[in-house]
């Protein structure tokens, strides 16, 4: 494949901002750990459950593209981008099963502020998608495009949203 | 099978399902999960359970 300089220049930096961003983390969160997750055992052992069916659900997932590929004579989907639509389905699988068993979020964390980085995170992936789709990136010549990652990034995050508003309701109904 | 004496144990020390949960360092869903029979604790939280509300294992966990 033929990537434009631009495009190699800007997976560079975009890889370089990581750095930089891991590195100010690295330096500026404490060091005593106080700030790292905590879960109890319960939900240690739902997390585990979860990861399970994820990877399970990843694979499965794997050889069912695999088979499609083999016996499919027309791609309508880039490879990279059907990959990565099957990672964030297992991350889906994974997630949901943490949030439905009350997995998912750590002693020490507050719902809110993850669930407000969350939104902000799935409208910056549907604007980006947005912009794809005006720029007409989204389809060439019949084949769906990776600028349809952001989409997927986008719907995870609506899907957790989804599962976490349900939970809410669902144990709402709950007595001591 | 429900855990009604670690519910009576815990109401008798008017704690909630979240105050216990904090003062034994779970989730009051664990609490909960115990206390409706969905969950089997591991040791070391049944005795910061019965430390909590003044019982012996025996008297919280023990099945007739």
């Amino acid at each position: 494949m033929d990537y434009s300089l631009e495009y190699v220049l800007g997976l560079i930096c975009g890889g370089l901002i990581g750095v930089v961003i891991l590195l100010f983390f690295r330096k500026w969160t404490r060091r005593d750990h106080s700030n790292h997750c905590k879960y109890d055992e319960r939900q240690q052992l739902v997390r585990g459950c979860g990861y399970k069916w994820g990877f399970f659900t990843f694979v499965m997932c794997d050889a069912l593209y695999g088979i499609v590929c083999c016996l499919a004579e027309i791609k309508y989907v880039e490879t990279q981008l059907a990959m990565f639509f099957i990672v964030l389905f297992g991350v889906a699988v994974y997630v949901g099963y943490c949030i439905w068993h009350e997995g998912y979020f750590a002693l020490n964390e507050d719902r809110r502020r993850v669930m407000i980085a969350f939104a902000l995170i799935a409208i910056f992936n549907f604007a980006i998608f947005g912009m794809d789709v005006m720029h007409g990136e989204v389809v060439k010549n019949g084949v769906l495009q990776g600028s349809c990652m952001n989409l997927g990034c986008g719907l995870l995050f609506v899907f957790i949203f989804l599962v976490v508003l349900a939970k809410m309701i669902q144990s709402r109904g709950e007595k001591e | 099978m429900k855990n009604l004496k670690l519910k009576a144990a815990r109401a008798a020390m008017d704690y909630s399902q979240q105050e216990l949960a904090d003062r034994v360092g779970v989730s009051r869903q664990t609490i909960s999960a115990i206390e409706k029979g969905d969950y089997n604790p591991s040791i070391r939280l049944c005795i910061a359970i019965c430390k909590e509300v003044g019982k012996t294992l025996d008297e919280l966990f023990w099945e007739e």
